[in-house]
């Protein structure tokens, strides 16, 4: 009994070593988190990145994130947590909501406050927020009818956010749900709906606020961000519809009898980023499956959808490589998915991407409309009037000139009438050199 | 480099250890000294050389001093060693401080300004000047000889658990650990890995948990506060100052007892006490006992009257406000606590311990502690008025039932030691020697608690999305 304190010290260097083994050599089996998390790089050591200490601050980051048990002790903490408190643990990317709901914070920040201050830098006062939201709302309608000439038919679908479906599940104001301090502001789309603007779009907000209560499934599940399956099926069956009443047919679909399913993905989409080690609850949701009917239309239409997460709800459900001849994701007009050339919208040559497109969705919910096009709409519009001759050297001389604090592009978009003037008439008719040959 | 990060839990430590024990006892120092330069250098790499060479320099002034026949040579050599542990704090610390409020007179007097460039802080510096100090005047005093080896004298002064936050260990205390080292022993050890482990958990467990929604009240509007939140905030930072920096001692006790030293203890539950007085014998009980020791014994104490004594209070406590940073808010936190002392001695206050008198001490503390936290003095001035103006009206318990548990448990464990019961647990707890069945249950929470602790640390922050954006 005498060696008792040589074992326990003994044991305790052993402790310390455990996740050391487990890293080299994981012996309790490791299952990755759920969500999408930055990794940090190994650092490289440098004399003057050891010198400047980023090195020891990206060792420690490095460390922390990948030692054995990393996994194992986020899921065991978060799962005390959400015994204890039945909540997650800050910081979190979900709140609890009455009966259980789950909110990603931002939709809970727009209705409580509005969201302009997320997507807004602090150097645009508030006051001006809901003028630079009307701007980009009449530059759409410019942009859709140069657009509509080409043959290229541009329309917004507005989706609806949970916090507008079921408000009534939020999570009471507090910390956690937003800086209350600050002034509530208008709601991006209380300004849209308050506006009358002269381009196509379908408002699934309606849509949805006119279906709440009277379905058979959710619109939203609880442990859900986006619409859920079933919701989002029939919701873009009916903009197929509508994109129909002004553009080419595309191939018939049918939608099956609903049944019901345990919870498919994504509607578990809020409940997986708790990273808890209890399983998914389960239960069971209505789902209808879509089949291709009826004989192709001739060519089958092409599409880009310009937006934010919604749509992959739709990429769950559709067959939309089989629906769209050509199909792209410009998710939110920066990373291109579906398309083997290119990988971010940077490098396209967006003119040429759009004359071969017969539909331009832009989809984007209540709490993402604030940023709507995310700098799409600019760019098309410059690059649809100017050439890249002209657009350069107006930035140029924006650059040489300005004391702004703003970016060249914030300032653009505050003055882009101002610096590109064909932009300013009504219905622009200078156009690139590109189009003008071709007509 | 800090205690509770990841880096130094799974690398650092281990590997210390781990060389620390294999090598023989003569070769510890040296390993103990390679370590100490390594965890000083990966928090400031840039002041290393600088610690380093002041280090050298002050042995050989030591030691200059201690072979001068005359005592008027003892003495200029001692006011140099002296001068250049102060010389370097008073720069990296006090520089800006200095030359920023210059400014503001030589503006406001239409003189212009003078030119600076920003000094950065060296880490821990306010603590490595006050323990060479210590070896300068307890050697001069004739207290000590002189460290023989260099390498002896920088492991007093940079021995990584107490450098970068203390105990202020006085060279006396532990000049004969260092140099005459013993057989390690399996239950020292132990028990240092328990209070590196509670040390761990007050800090991460609690102070953490607690400081994160302190720190989001006093970001906000001060003016909009309620008086309850004002007061429950500040008790609340009350209790994160102390569980932060009484576990930073645990932890640098615990690792000192794992390597073979005793470090001095740093707190004696400080928030039990019933006068400033009292308070500043319980709280950095280190730092007190070297104003004591250095600066208020020199200055003349208590041998030249009523008005001197009050006054070299006063001085001292000024004094001690600003080595606790470089602003005003520090400067007036240090008269404060200074007029409290300089009014408990004229009414006799200090002399009899009354329990009743716990609540108003405590309400003083916490008021000075608002004045330490919130560094801008018209935001602290309209804290204060916040939690004296006695309007509730808009307090609500935010949501957030871990701040407040975790809080409860503070206050709890700050006031367990006016009880009986509370008394008899720190007594088992800290000064106990465990028989084997204690110690393995001990070592079995202790365990619990440091996976609980590296849990906290890894989970604090991780935050993912849903989906990749952009």
């Amino acid at each position: 009994m005498r060696h008792i304190p040589k074992i326990l010290c003994l044991a305790t260097m052993m402790l310390f070593l455990l996740p050391v083994v487990q890293k080299v050599k994981p012996f309790v089996e490791v299952q990755p988190l759920k969500g999408v998390y930055v990794h940090t790089e190994k650092p490289q050591l440098t004399f003057s990145s050891f010198v400047k200490g980023e090195w020891q601050k990206n060792a420690d980051r490095y460390v922390k994130e990948h030692f054995g048990f990393h996994e194992h002790f986020i899921r065991l903490y978060n799962q005390c947590f959400w015994t204890i408190w039945h909540r997650p643990a800050d910081p979190s990317p979900v709140l609890v909501g009455k009966d259980d709901y789950l909110f990603e914070p931002s939709f809970v920040n727009e209705y409580y406050t509005g969201c302009f201050n997320e997507f807004y830098p602090d150097s645009i006062p508030l006051c001006e927020r809901p003028q630079i939201f009307h701007r980009r709302m009449s530059r759409l309608a410019k942009l859709q009818a140069i657009l509509e000439e080409q043959g290229v038919h541009l329309f917004l679908a507005l989706l609806p956010g949970k916090e507008r479906i079921y408000p009534q599940y939020l999570p009471n104001p507090g910390p956690r749900t937003g800086n209350h301090t600050s002034k509530t502001q208008p709601r991006a789309y209380d300004l849209y709906r308050n506006s009358r603007y002269d381009f196509r779009r379908i408002d699934l907000c309606h849509c949805f606020d006119s279906l709440n209560g009277h379905t058979p499934y959710l619109l939203f599940t609880k442990t859900g961000t986006h619409w859920s399956n079933i919701a989002s099926t029939y919701a873009f069956d009916s903009v197929m519809r509508y994109m129909q009443t002004f553009g080419p047919p595309i191939h018939p679909v049918t939608l099956g009898t609903p049944y019901y399913a345990p919870t498919r993905e994504p509607d578990n989409d809020l409940y997986h980023l708790l990273n808890i080690m209890a399983p998914v609850p389960a239960d069971s949701n209505l789902y209808v499956d879509v089949t291709l009917t009826g004989t192709r239309p001739g060519r089958n239409p092409s599409l880009v959808v310009i937006g934010d997460s919604f749509f992959w709800n739709i990429l769950y459900n559709f067959p939309i490589q089989e629906l769209f001849s050509d199909f792209r994701y410009w998710y939110y007009f920066s990373t291109i998915y579906y398309d083997p050339a290119h990988d971010k919208v940077a490098d396209i040559d967006l003119v040429d991407e759009l004359l071969r497109t017969d539909y331009v969705m832009l989809s984007y919910c209540t709490v993402q409309l604030y940023d709507c096009g995310n700098g799409f709409i600019n760019r098309a519009l410059l690059e649809l009037c100017y050439d890249p001759g002209e657009i350069q050297a107006v930035r140029d001389s924006i650059a040489a000139d300005t004391t702004s604090t703003l970016t060249i592009d914030q300032l653009i978009d505050k003055n882009l009438e101002q610096y590109f003037p064909a932009i300013a008439e009504p219905l622009p008719t200078k156009r690139c050199t590109k189009i003008a040959q071709q007509k | 480099m800090i205690f509770s990060s990841h880096i130094f839990l799974l690398c650092f430590l281990p590997l210390f250890l781990a060389v620390y024990f294999l090598v023989p006892p003569k070769g510890r120092n040296l390993v103990l000294l390679l370590a100490s330069v390594v965890f000083y250098a990966w928090g400031a790499p840039d002041f290393v050389l600088i610690l380093l060479a002041s280090t050298v320099a002050n042995f050989y002034l030591v030691k200059a001093m201690h072979r001068a026949q005359r005592t008027a040579m003892k003495k200029l050599w001692c006011t140099l060693a002296i001068l250049l542990s102060l010389g370097l704090l008073v720069y990296f610390k006090y520089a800006n401080f200095f030359v920023e409020n210059a400014n503001a007179l030589l503006a406001a007097l239409g003189l212009g300004t003078m030119g600076w460039t920003k000094v950065l802080l060296p880490i821990g510096i306010s603590f490595f000047t006050f323990q060479s100090i210590t070896y300068v005047v307890d050697t001069y005093r004739g207290i000590n000889t002189p460290m023989q080896r260099l390498t002896d004298y920088m492991v007093y002064i940079i021995m990584f658990p107490q450098l970068i936050a203390g105990p202020i260990v006085r060279y006396t205390d532990i000049a004969d650990q260092i140099t005459a080292r013993r057989r390690l022993r399996w239950e020292e050890c132990l028990q240092g890995f328990y209070r590196f482990v509670i040390g761990l958990a007050k800090k991460v467990l609690i102070a953490d948990v607690i400081g994160r929604t302190v720190d989001v009240v006093l970001a906000g509007d001060l003016a909009a506060l309620d008086s309850g939140t004002a007061w429950i905030t500040i008790m609340a930072y009350t209790m994160q100052l102390y569980f932060d920096f009484s576990g930073y001692s645990d932890m640098a006790i615990g690792l000192g007892r794992i390597m073979g030293f005793r470090f001095p203890e740093n707190f004696d539950n400080p928030y039990t006490s019933a006068s400033i007085s009292e308070f500043w014998r319980r709280w950095h009980i280190t730092l007190g006992a070297f104003m004591r020791n250095y600066l208020y014994i020199p200055l003349g104490g208590n041998r030249h009257g009523t008005a001197r004594t009050y006054l070299n209070l006063w001085v001292v406590f000024l004094l001690s406000g600003l080595w606790h940073g470089a602003s005003w808010n520090f400067v007036i936190w240090g008269a404060y606590h200074g007029f409290f002392l300089v009014l408990e001695r004229l009414l006799g206050i200090n002399k009899q311990r009354k329990a009743w008198r716990i609540i108003p001490t405590f309400i003083i503390l916490l008021v000075g502690w608002a004045i330490f936290r919130i560094e801008d003095l018209p935001s602290c001035w309209t804290f204060i008025q916040r939690l004296f103006c006695f309007d509730f009206s808009g307090f609500a318990l935010a949501d957030h039932p871990q701040y407040y548990a975790t809080l409860l448990v503070a206050l709890v464990f700050s006031f367990l030691t006016l009880l009986p019961m509370g008394k008899r647990l720190e007594r088992w707890v800290f000064y106990t020697r465990y028989g084997n069945t204690q110690l393995t249950a001990v070592w079995i929470i202790a365990c619990l608690l440091f996976v609980c602790c590296l849990m906290t640390l890894t989970a604090t922050k991780f935050s993912p999305f849903i989906y990749f954006r952009f």
